[in-house]
């Protein structure tokens, strides 16, 4: 079995192995721009949809994609943006997918796995 | 002496002293208040095709490069400009030294040598070295000059350098 983490968005597990500078020069610099969001978020209402929404706004949704889909493309090159915009992809999701994105980003010092 | 190393992808990559062909990109970048990551993978990229100068940017793009790596390999980078070094504060309010200015020179006093070639050879321990020996002896070319009075022509745009060539005492002699 692989021991490379996964993602789950659109209801599917997507390995994201380590991130290359391909795909960092966009996930770093967003991700040190929507991490503080997404804590002010957790922090003002942790469980509360409305509260996401909230601080989540179309520019920071907008960002998270942009990380996902860059993730994404380590393993899978060949998806394109297009598809991947419509693919029915929870908010929830999206926001579960950042630790693990940056974790193999790097911009955590985990266990990260190929 | 053996060069000190970084840790870029899992591997290690050993960084030597790095020639102005690394340090025209590694010195602006680190002299920058904010770097970007843009940045920082220039300049890692940079120092890596020092000891590796077929390193293909294509495939650096895709090494697995966690962020952490690309800031651990900061303080080496740093060190081996040879420019950043305490003694050299000159370097850091006056930003990187004109390199191209410093390889004319070079290929002025060193007749046979060639500008690719310098770009490639010369480090800051080496351009500190040749200037204090040119300081103690000078090459032939600078006491030459300095025996015949030699004053450089000024560049067409400095219309007063040109007027004090002319006039060294500041005084117009009338025949």
């Amino acid at each position: 079995m692989s021991d490379t983490p996964t993602i789950r968005l659109a209801g599917r597990d997507w390995p994201v192995p380590v991130l290359a500078p391909r795909q960092n020069r966009i996930v770093v610099p967003t991700l040190l721009e929507l991490i503080p969001k997404i804590g002010s978020a957790r922090a003002g209402e942790p469980h509360s949809l409305a509260g996401l929404a909230r601080y989540l706004d179309t520019a920071a949704y907008d960002q998270l994609t942009d990380i996902a889909f860059a993730a994404l493309t380590r393993a899978h090159p060949g998806l394109s943006r297009a598809e991947f915009d419509d693919f029915p992809i929870d908010t929830l999701e999206l926001i579960a997918a950042v630790r693990t994105i940056a974790l193999q980003a790097g911009l955590m010092r985990g266990p990260v796995r190929e | 002496m053996r060069d000190p190393t970084i840790s870029i992808a899992g591997r290690t990559w050993r960084v030597p002293l790095l020639a102005p062909r690394q340090n025209r990109i590694v010195l602006p970048a680190l002299m920058k208040p904010a770097a970007d990551i843009a940045c920082l993978l220039d300049m890692v990229f940079a120092a890596m095709t020092r000891a590796c100068p077929h390193l293909d940017r294509d495939e650096f793009e895709d090494l697995p490069i966690p962020f952490h790596e690309l800031l651990d390999a900061i303080p080496v980078i740093a060190q081996q400009t040879g420019f950043l070094v305490s003694a050299k504060a000159e370097t850091r309010t006056n930003g990187p030294p004109d390199f191209d200015a410093l390889i004319a020179e070079f290929c002025n006093y060193l007749p046979g040598t060639t500008p690719d070639y310098w770009e490639d050879a010369l480090t800051a321990p080496r351009l500190a070295a040749m200037r204090e020996q040119w300081r103690r002896h000078p090459p032939l070319a600078v006491l030459a000059a300095a025996w015949l009075r030699y004053r450089p022509r000024p560049r067409d745009e400095d219309a007063l350098a040109e007027l004090l060539r002319l006039f060294p005492n500041g005084q117009l002699r009338l025949n």
